[in-house]
């Protein structure tokens, strides 16, 4: 076992313990606080995966971005009125079998050998299978200097950006479609009401409509 | 494969997608700058309709796979292209008065309904899931912020945000599919997987194994949140009667387009040559058909103890994907077919019927109860009779083209051997003849009650004249009940799509 | 290198776990911090592909996921604070109409 299969290991009892801890935690600050082990867990799979770029993509927008924008939602909804969010548990015998069966068909899948070794039949026979045999056999062990000097490269940034701008053109474009979208969206749909209003906002509102 | 470089076929190729893209940004502009709110926003957003309709029928003779086989630009793109344009043009002219009255200017609706129809775009010409998966979230996320569209009212910002979350959450799981696709085929083109598929070494090794199953499974149940489909249909009756009324009919049907069209490219036609291997191929058909069943049936039963008749409208659009499943589940290009015509005609009716609640619906959502419709037949006879024409559509009864779409969806399953699920599904129409025809009945022949705020009695009064504000309404409405009539008398129209459709 | 199947057991822990919160909780934000939970799921899956195959497709994807859902995430909370403003509540079971 290489230093890098223990920090694997290292990294998925992480992931998977702040995962639980997100999805079972009472408390929505510690949630939230968890799931930055999780996404920073990911990041360093990420990086012995030698995904160079994504794993500073993941840092950059998972952690920066996205949970800060949580932390945020987190604070603005918790603030104003200093009622208890702290989430509770529901037991649910429908959501708890889903889960179960989800579950246990995945861990099925993941323990059948076919599903996952391109070394073997009979993914071996197609073309990317013979590729992925390549890849894996490809040594990878030894310290981390050894490996850096095997593997020689300048990271996958150069080769994605490449691949962005060329062959995954259109997706490329057409993303900055979708950020526009969430970006009117987002401030047309939190912004203040700017138009008169017909009536005043009433927060005592009757709470139960029809169930 | 690299050094892709673009050439002027590639972007005429997407016109239609460039031009609904550019008509969203000047309507959201024009807005931006407009003192005083004016109709000019319609007419652009209609123009810019017409134009991408009109783009995507010029395409027609510019076939072919562009930008490096990230989009197939065929018949079948184009038609969507255009199906899509007709709803957006339908949604914006029964917007407009319907808006007016919540103060929501037209800019935001129309805005974000463009960008709609632009990822709906890409999920009807996508050839690599990358493009499918980016057209289903730029559809997505302007769906949940039209969900949320009306600020000020609680149900509204609910029904976004139930919306938002299912709709993120079943994301995950089309993810999910796409990445085990991905470890199947070692790549997300579409042509590729398909040409895998038809070599029997590598069909032999994914087909065999448990991931592509998976695979298949996730993209479905990504799919089934998307249409609406049975055991993922639940956020649907919250959200159509959550968000405005208008904003669900279009959900209920360009956006159910829209996922079908990706769903037909990705089932029937890239994975089409599954049929060379018959034990996997009734597999994936039995996989299709038992939802399309469950979703009819549940839709059907659901939909009949319904008093809130956007609550109806919304079960019979969850039977409706099970019809459209049931079409998806032949397999073929017939089936594919079937259902491309099931879509065009259904747009029309559940738009229509979709137009008439939006027109009698009140402030705050008042006016939806079943019982409001009471003695409709006589206070707005043409409303009436508009909302009669749909619901027979809706039905399956013969003038009028629900009849051709349903009979078109049955025989495809029935060729391709499923006809059990066919027969079944016919027994699943009998039931909802029962739900569409009761709002026929309490239009004509119940008297309003006393005392209740029956629409036809109350407020505004009996305006059964075509007022100023609601001509485009009218419009919209005329629009739909010729277009099914037309189907209806004239089913040739769809055959000869069907025939364009698969020319060479 | 520990072996592919190893990758994609931890993602689809990662996925069910993602998938229980979502049918668990009821917050509003934690049932979104569960569902970034399933797209890191896949996307870990992607990239575990990606490596194994050597194939840069899937990174080129998850770059994409990863956008979408910070452009996911954005939308998201404004619809939580509009929700907030008219309701002071993001407890999904106090949202009354949402009953799935």
């Amino acid at each position: 076992m290489s230093i890098f299969d223990i920090l694997f290991y290292l990294f998925a009892a992480a992931i998977v313990l702040s995962a639980a801890f997100v999805s079972l935690s009472r408390n929505i600050v510690h949630a939230a606080f968890s799931l930055l082990f999780t996404f920073l867990g990911i990041a360093g799979v990420y990086v012995l995966l030698s995904a160079d770029f994504i794993a500073v993509s993941q840092i950059l927008i998972y952690v920066g971005g996205i949970l800060v924008l949580i932390v945020f939602g987190v604070m603005l909804t918790n603030r104003v009125t200093n009622i208890d969010i702290r989430a509770a548990i529901r037991s649910r015998i429908p959501a708890f079998i889903i889960c179960a069966g989800l579950l246990a068909l995945l861990i099925a899948f993941i323990t059948q050998a076919h599903w996952i070794r391109y070394d073997e039949e009979p993914w071996k026979k197609t073309p990317w299978g013979k590729n992925a045999v390549e890849q894996v056999t490809k040594p990878l062990q030894g310290s981390v200097r050894e490996v850096i000097d095997q593997q020689g490269s300048q990271g996958t940034a150069a080769e994605i950006g490449k691949l962005l701008m060329s062959d995954y053109m259109l997706p490329f474009e057409l993303l900055s479609i979708v950020l526009l979208v969430a970006l009117i969206g987002a401030a047309m749909i939190a912004r203040q009401e700017a138009v008169q209003k017909k009536r005043p906002l009433s927060p005592s509102l009757p709470t139960e409509v029809s169930q | 494969m690299t050094g892709f470089t673009v050439s002027a076929r590639d972007i005429y190729g997407v016109m239609p997608l460039l031009i609904l893209a550019g008509t969203g940004l000047v309507v959201l502009l024009w807005d931006a700058f407009e003192k005083v709110p004016t109709r000019t926003p319609l007419f652009l957003t209609i123009l810019g309709a017409i134009a991408a309709g009109a783009a995507a029928i010029i395409n027609l003779g510019n076939t072919g796979r562009i930008f490096n086989g990230m989009i197939l630009n065929d018949a079948f793109a184009n038609y969507y292209a255009v199906l899509f344009s007709v709803g957006v043009v339908i949604a914006v002219l029964l917007a407009e008065r319907y808006l007016k009255e919540e103060e929501v200017l037209v800019g935001e609706f129309s805005g974000l309904t463009l960008f709609s129809a632009c990822g709906m775009v890409m999920l009807a010409s996508g050839n690599d899931l990358i493009i499918t998966f980016l057209g289903l979230e730029t559809m997505s996320i302007a769906f949940y912020v039209l969900a949320g569209l009306f600020r000020r009212r609680r149900e509204s910002n609910e029904a976004a945000l139930k919306y938002f979350l299912l709709g993120a959450f079943s994301t995950g799981f089309f993810l999910y599919g796409i990445a085990l696709m991905y470890g199947t085929f070692a790549s997300t083109n579409l042509d590729t997987i398909s040409k895998a598929l038809e070599n029997p070494t590598t069909a032999h090794a994914a087909l065999t194994s448990p991931m592509f199953w998976m695979a298949a499974g996730m993209l479905l149940v990504g799919f089934s949140f998307k249409v609406a489909a049975f055991p993922f249909h639940q956020w649907a009756p919250d959200v159509y009667e959550g968000a405005p009324t208008v904003v669900s009919g279009f959900f209920s049907t360009a956006g159910k387009a829209g996922a079908f069209a990706a769903l037909i490219l990705i089932f029937n036609i890239a994975l089409g040559p599954i049929a060379l291997d018959p034990g996997a191929f009734t597999k994936m058909q039995t996989l299709l058909a038992i939802l399309a069943l469950a979703s009819m049936f549940y839709g059907n039963i659901t939909a009949l103890s319904q008093m809130n008749i956007k609550r109806m409208l919304a079960y019979s659009s969850v039977a409706h994907a099970g019809y459209m499943l049931l079409g998806a589940a032949a397999l073929n290009k017939e089936g594919s077919t079937s259902v491309t015509i099931y879509l065009s005609v259904y747009t029309l009716m559940q738009m229509g019927a979709f137009g008439v609640v939006a027109l009698l619906e009140k402030e705050s959502g008042r006016g939806l109860e079943l019982n409001d419709y009471a003695g409709l037949g006589r206070r707005r006879p043409w409303l009436a009779f508009i909302m009669s024409i749909m619901m027979l559509s809706l039905t399956g009864i013969p003038p009028f083209g629900g009849f051709f779409a349903k009979y078109y969806v049955f025989a495809a399953a029935i060729r391709s051997g499923l006809t059990v699920y066919a027969v079944l599904g016919m027994i699943a129409t009998l039931i909802s003849v029962y739900f569409y025809l009761r709002v026929m009945v309490v239009m004509y022949f119940r008297e309003p009650e006393e005392g209740t705020a029956g629409i036809a009695v109350s407020g505004s009064g009996t305006v059964a004249v075509v007022g100023g504000d609601t001509i485009s309404a009218w419009t919209a409405l005329a629009l739909a009940a010729i277009g099914l009539l037309a189907t209806g008398l004239f089913p040739i129209i769809l055959t000869d799509v069907a025939k364009t459709f698969y020319a060479p | 290198m520990a072996p592919l199947s190893h990758y994609l057991a931890v993602s689809a822990i990662l996925f069910v776990i993602g998938t229980a919160g979502v049918l668990f909780r009821r917050n509003a934000i934690i049932v979104f911090m569960c569902v970034e939970l399933m797209l890191n799921a896949v996307n870990l899956t992607l990239i575990a592909f990606s490596q194994f195959l050597g194939d840069q497709t899937g990174q080129i994807l998850v770059f994409f996921v990863m956008t979408v859902a910070a452009a996911e995430a954005a939308v998201g909370l404004a619809i939580v604070i509009a929700l907030f403003r008219n309701r002071q509540t993001v407890d999904i079971a106090k949202v009354n109409i949402l009953k799935w």
